[in-house]
């Protein structure tokens, strides 16, 4: 997953698909809320970034394709509100094994961040939430 | 979302109306399996992109959209064509490089065994440059199958245009290696190599192109007499067969594009232009 995203066939272990391309973590963080079709991933994505990151529709669904070989995301059945929508969208969520390997790449940055912090290598320095 | 069908309303939609109309057609540069699955998604998403910048900046917004958009189009195309490309052509293209070696081996077992045979380490490369490229060049066009007529006409389109280039590095067909009338064979390749893009491969497109290449090959002939106004001599009459002959190969393989297409319309493939 690092260079190419996903590589293939669901791994057995959500580590072996670390690291995630910045594409492919920012998707996966905007369906930990809920599914959302595409449009709705790129303003989840542009509103939480605060528009430093905005994805096109060929990013986006390179990334979406992949993810969804690689069994992270699943396209959904259901939909949030039908009358208030384009019943031709698809929309996505994440699948169990897609939230493992979130919760892998969150902790592998976690481990990095703090690594960071404790060799003083951020700009402004801020004391840890550990108060350490 | 909605607005009211105000005239500058009406003149947003014409708006994004021309730009979904526009994206649509950029979406060709995707690999097919891409466009199939998620274009039609695609397309609204930039829809919904395309109205969102109408409505909050207006027009500037819009080119500022396409402004971002168009990098970001040309980056991604060129990347799912080579992730395409790497995933499924690993293992033809390894065996088209084993062809290649076998059938080098020959000339280079040639040269042991005879001294009429004499190949340069150049020639050795170009020759390896032209069997590797021809053979990719097939497997690529055939991967996603066709039929055994789509098949044979590509092998015969490349196996033709495979001839006139060895025939022109060699010898020449017309004259010598060194007559510029044989660069216009060239023109001949270039109508092949940029029509084949054009028809995206498919029979019926292919069809037009060939003929289109036994056209421009019956025409270089042609033009090279009335340029050079050479003796009608028996060296004229078989640049003239030569080029009959690779006329009934373009125009073989263009007859068996055409079949192809019609086996392809009789099977409810839809229309394959």
């Amino acid at each position: 997953m690092g260079s190419g995203e996903v590589a293939g066939k669901r791994s057995i272990d959500p580590r072996d698909l670390l690291p995630l391309t910045p594409v492919a973590l920012n998707v996966l963080l905007a369906l930990v809320d809920g599914e959302r079709h595409g449009y709705g991933i790129m303003l989840e994505v542009r509103e939480r970034t605060g528009g430093s990151v905005r994805l096109g529709p060929g990013t986006l669904y390179g990334a979406i394709k992949r993810l969804k070989e690689g069994g992270l995301i699943e396209e959904s059945g259901t939909r949030p509100d039908p009358e208030a929508d384009d019943e031709r969208r698809s929309y996505y969520r994440l699948t169990g094994f897609g939230s493992e390997v979130l919760a892998a790449e969150v902790e592998r940055l976690d481990g990095l961040v703090r690594a960071a912090r404790r060799k003083g290598a951020f700009p402004a320095q801020q004391p840890s939430p550990e108060g350490a | 979302m909605v607005s009211p069908r105000g005239p500058r309303s009406r003149r947003h939609e014409r708006a994004v109306g021309t730009s979904q109309r526009v994206y649509r057609a950029l979406l060709r540069a995707y690999p097919r399996e891409l466009r199939d699955e998620y274009g039609d998604e695609m397309v609204r998403c930039f829809r919904d992109l395309s109205r969102e910048a109408l409505e909050g900046d207006g027009r500037l917004g819009l080119a500022a959209l396409w402004a971002r958009t168009l990098p970001e189009w040309l980056s991604t195309a060129l990347k799912e064509r080579s992730t395409m490309l790497a995933r499924n052509a690993y293992r033809p293209v390894v065996a088209v490089a084993l062809g290649t070696v076998a059938l080098l081996v020959i000339p280079f077992v040639g040269m042991r065994i005879s001294n009429d045979w004499n190949w340069s380490l150049f020639d050795f490369i170009v020759m390896g440059a032209l069997i590797f490229g021809t053979g990719l060049a097939y497997v690529l066009i055939t991967r996603k199958g066709g039929t055994m007529a789509y098949r044979f006409a590509v092998g015969m389109a490349l196996a033709a245009a495979f001839l006139l280039v060895w025939i022109n590095l060699a010898v020449g067909v017309i004259g010598s290696e060194d007559n510029p009338a044989n660069l216009m064979y060239f023109g001949v390749l270039a109508i092949g190599f940029i029509g084949a893009i054009i028809a995206e491969f498919r029979p019926r497109g292919m069809a037009r192109v060939l003929f289109a290449m036994a056209f421009a090959q019956a025409l270089v002939p042609v033009i090279a007499l009335i340029i050079w106004k050479p003796q009608v001599t028996s060296g004229v009459l078989g640049v003239l067969t030569l080029n009959g002959l690779f006329v009934v190969l373009f125009i073989g393989s263009a007859l068996l594009f055409r079949n192809a297409a019609r086996e392809l319309t009789a099977a409810g493939a839809g229309p394959q232009g």
